[in-house]
């Protein structure tokens, strides 16, 4: 059932909040042992659905009253496990809402649980978790990373809608591997606060659903200014509303992702794209995006320095273990490496440089959007390898090349599912200038309605 | 005496005045909290939290420190910085502050009473730690701090100290300091002894000028008898232990402490609003040193009472009021020595009290028309505490009696009652006749014109 049809049946008083709770919970309980996409359920939730449905009986509840929304394990929702998949905070009960945790619960929306992920968001296949594995639902592949639980459950039909933080790809990746929706927004669209950094300054929470409608939905309602992250910006929302709205568009492919992915998830995405465009009169063009080969190499120092720093807190004295005395090999691997170039003899070799390549990327971004109004690419740049296949780091991090010039650009982007190549999920990624959300979802909903 | 040539340079550490913390909403009044009430998700590092907005009203303190201190104020956007290390007291894993690699203070170049201030910046205070009993209080963690760096020109301990009180001072005249906070400092020692130069040694942690004098003497014999035996200073960290009065090695320089400066992604660059500044600007008082000229010259009064007078900034207002109305070496004594006296009688600062300066013009107009004697104007001021009243109503009764019968008839009365010094003073006592004269004074209630009185008293008895 789409988002909006449940709605519907909520209001409607065809489907209560404890019926679809209820169901969730079932269904959760027998098939997530597999999937292992839950690394916590919220004890709590069929009270709170009671207690919702007694809101919209008096007519009173809010715009996501009785959906269940599952929440990445790096988000805080008091009293549940802020626990990142790690073992360093295993124990950890978060102390205080973030503020998407509050903003969702005001307009009556249920958390369902904590989901699994990549320890401390560093991962792009789902395997790190100190709690295991992610299976994916949709494929015999990685479920993808790091929100790897959060796509996985919406995938699996555990929960309605779900958060998960994106900073390189995080939620697009796991997004693509796992046949959904997700999107990363505008960088300073969505507050920060109650989010466990990886990297400050390209950390985003963003959404995952089944329909373009629920993403749109639970985007305007999480997006807003925000007085404690400082980094955030004032937004109107209500994107659902108007998200059927069709414009002449120029839509631009580039072959500097081209050049970047494998011949046949790339032809895919072409042809997609050029029947869009065919059916929805939007021009079709070319744009050259030289520096995007060096997003990789530029996110990686910045990922590394943010995360050792925003990492210092868990000296294991107030809460936790000390991370580094308990933390899986590539959060290891971050932290040293951090550590390690952003000492004072190199002189900002690394990180101001990579600060400046950034810079680089997102003018180059907002020359091409002074020509069109959308680029198109794949979403993952190559078919993802099995569980437990080994591969090197340099292979794991080339999982993100198609969705890191977005986080270092600050603009919106969203991977939607665009087809199977030999029954593996690929996804398709729209990308559009920074705040300008609302275009990114009218496209995204005129290539879903191609599908359906 | 030997040749040595010193180098003394101070980084100090003051708590700016505000009623909230630097990035959160918490309250500043960590002295009479209890421990750890004053605490909220940010200034305790629970994870996701992020700072919120630097807290403006601590800018413009520091702006306005800025300015009284001489220095220029930056035109480029401060950049808030991560300054990382691993301790108890610091429950983020890092300090923000706007020094160190890449920083841009607020001020720069200044100069202060000779001494040229390197730079002013801003930075959050850690939390307190207790190593005895390993318990932290967080109340103070994240509270909005000042650093005034100054080069190294200073000779000696005395001329620190010195300096030290004047800059306590001038800073609280523009409330930007909390004084009873007291001040920390860093201490930067180096001497040149006999042509042999030692390098520069660091003193961490003192915590009065008390201390900061004490550790400076010790660093000067110290490093000279070092440099006597033909041995090196080498550039170290050191701290001082209060209890033994010496200083003690901390780490040398081989072990210098590796912040890995990063400017913060959470916090925007702050930009310097210059309209803001010129506004701050205006409110900057004169320091004491140009007030203290002032008064000499514009009043006329001694520089000793000019120097209590700048002491505090409400009392040489108070007296700029006073003397703009009455005559100022009147105005000058009676604020320095008869209105601090029933202050420090009372354990009362002057913004403590309500003290008119009209009221205070009366008396001393009253006093300077020979309306009143200088007995009943003290008397009167004293009772200016808590509050002051118009003593010309008050005191309709109190007028001085210049009237030469009203006080004849008084005489007269007084000479009836005390016949025997009368007659003392006619058979050749003197002191009689000051007896006499007091007896009219007590029935005047100290009202009698005493001049005036004699007058009467010695031609009645001739």
């Amino acid at each position: 059932m789409e988002i909006k049809e449940k709605l519907q049946a909520i209001k409607s008083k065809k489907l209560t909040a404890e019926q679809n709770v209820k169901q969730f919970l079932e269904k959760i309980k027998i098939e997530d042992k597999k999937i292992n996409s839950f690394i916590q359920i919220n004890p709590d939730a069929l009270k709170e659905a009671i207690g919702i449905d007694k809101k919209i009986k008096s007519g009173k509840a809010g715009k996501l009253a009785g959906l269940a929304i599952a929440v990445k394990s790096n988000i805080n929702v008091k009293g549940l496990l802020a626990s990142c998949a790690s073992k360093t905070l295993e124990n950890y009960k978060a102390t205080y809402d973030a503020d998407v945790i509050e903003k969702i619960k005001a307009e009556d929306g249920i958390i369902i649980g904590m989901t699994n992920m990549d320890e401390f968001a560093c991962g792009s296949s789902g395997e790190t978790s100190a709690f295991g594995p992610v299976k994916n639902p949709a494929a015999d592949i990685i479920p993808g990373g790091s929100s790897s639980g959060s796509a996985a459950a919406v995938s699996a039909g555990f929960c309605d809608l779900a958060l998960g933080s994106d900073t390189g790809g995080s939620i697009r990746n796991p997004a693509s591997n796992c046949n959904v929706i997700g999107l990363k927004p505008s960088y300073g669209l969505v507050s920060r606060y109650g989010l466990i950094d990886l990297a400050m300054s390209l950390d985003q929470i963003g959404t995952f659903s089944n329909d373009v409608h629920g993403s749109a939905l639970l985007l305007g309602i999480i997006a807003g200014k925000d007085e404690k992250d400082p980094t955030t910006f004032e937004s109107k929302g209500g994107y659902e509303k108007e998200i059927e709205k069709n414009s002449k568009l120029k839509v631009a492919l580039s072959p500097d992702f081209e050049k970047l992915c494998d011949k046949g998830i790339y032809a895919l995405i072409k042809k997609k794209t050029e029947e869009a465009c065919k059916k929805n009169g939007w021009k079709l063009e070319q744009i050259d995006l030289k520096h995007i080969d060096l997003a990789v190499q530029s996110y990686y120092p910045i990922n590394y320095v943010e995360f050792f720093s925003g990492t210092r807190k868990f000296d294991g004295r107030k809460y936790g273990f000390r991370i580094e005395e308990v933390c899986g090999p590539e959060v290891l691997r971050r932290i040293l490496g951090g550590s390690e170039i952003s000492k004072a003899e190199y002189h900002g070799l690394y990180y101001r440089n990579a600060l400046k390549a950034a810079q680089l990327i997102k003018q180059e971004f907002e020359a091409a959007f002074k020509k069109v109004d959308a680029i198109v690419c794949p979403t993952v740049p190559k078919i993802p390898h099995k569980i437990g296949a080994k591969i090197s780091a340099e292979e794991m991090y080339s999982y993100d090349a198609m969705t890191i010039p977005a986080n270092l650009a600050g603009i919106p982007a969203i991977s939607i599912p665009a087809g199977k190549i030999n029954k593996i999920p690929v996804g398709l990624q729209i990308m559009v200038p920074a705040f300008n959300e609302l275009r990114m979802f009218q496209i995204a909903r005129a290539f879903e309605k191609m599908e359906k | 005496m030997e040749q040595s040539k010193i180098k003394i340079g101070l980084e100090i550490h003051g708590y700016l005045t505000t009623q909230e913390k630097l990035f959160c909403r918490c309250p500043t009044n960590y002295k009479t909290a209890e421990i750890n009430t004053n605490i909220c998700p940010v200034c305790t590092a629970q994870p996701g939290s992020k700072p919120m907005l630097p807290n403006h009203e601590a800018l413009k303190k520091v702006i306005a420190i800025s300015l009284m201190l001489g220095c220029k104020i930056s035109d480029l956007p401060l950049i808030w910085q991560r300054k990382h290390y691993d301790w108890p007291d610091l429950p983020k894993g890092f300090q923000d502050t706007t020094s160190g690699a890449y920083a841009v203070p607020v001020g720069t170049d200044g100069e202060f009473l000779g001494i040229s201030i390197h730079h002013v910046h801003i930075e959050e205070d850690p939390a307190r730690w207790d190593p005895e009993t390993g318990d932290i209080d967080y109340n103070r963690c994240g509270m909005p701090l000042v650093e005034i760096v100054t080069n190294p020109e200073f000779k000696d301990s005395k001329q620190a100290r010195e300096w030290l009180n004047h800059l306590v001072l001038t800073l609280s005249y523009i409330k930007a300091l909390d004084k009873d906070a007291g001040i920390k400092a860093d201490v930067n020692v180096s001497v040149n002894f006999e042509g042999r130069q030692g390098d520069r040694v660091e003193v961490k942690n003192l915590n009065s000028i008390a201390s900061i004098e004490k550790a400076i003497d010790y660093e000067i014999m110290r490093q000279i008898e070092v440099l006597k035996k033909g041995e090196k200073i080498k550039r170290e960290t050191r701290t001082f232990s209060d209890i033994q009065k010496v200083t003690i090695a901390m780490r040398a320089k081989e072990e210098t402490e590796e912040y890995r400066y990063i400017p913060d992604p959470d916090l925007p660059l702050v930009e310097i609003n210059k309209k803001e500044v010129a506004e701050i600007e205006k409110t900057i008082p004169e320091s004491p040193k140009a007030k203290i000229n002032r008064f000499v010259s514009k009043y006329g009064i001694d520089e000793k009472a000019a120097r209590v007078l700048a002491s505090s900034m409400e009392l040489a207002d108070f007296f700029e009021k006073i003397a703009k109305k009455t005559s100022p070496k009147l105005a000058a004594y009676w604020t320095t020595i008869e209105l601090l006296r029933i202050l420090n009688w009372n354990k009362k600062e002057l913004n403590e009290v309500k003290i008119e300066p009209e009221h205070f013009i009366e008396l001393l107009e009253l006093l300077e028309n020979k309306k009143i004697t200088e007995e009943v104007a003290k008397h009167t001021l004293n009772k200016f505490i808590p509050k002051s009243f118009s003593p010309k109503s008050k005191l309709k009764n109190a007028e001085r009696i210049t009237d030469k019968n009203e006080l004849e008839v008084v005489c007269l009365q007084v000479f009836k009652n005390n016949e025997k010094a009368v007659q003392d003073y006619k058979g050749g006592e003197e002191k009689a006749l000051h007896f006499l004269i007091g007896q009219a004074m007590a029935a005047t209630k100290g009202r009698a014109d005493i001049k005036t009185v004699r007058e009467i008293i010695l031609k009645k008895l001739h």
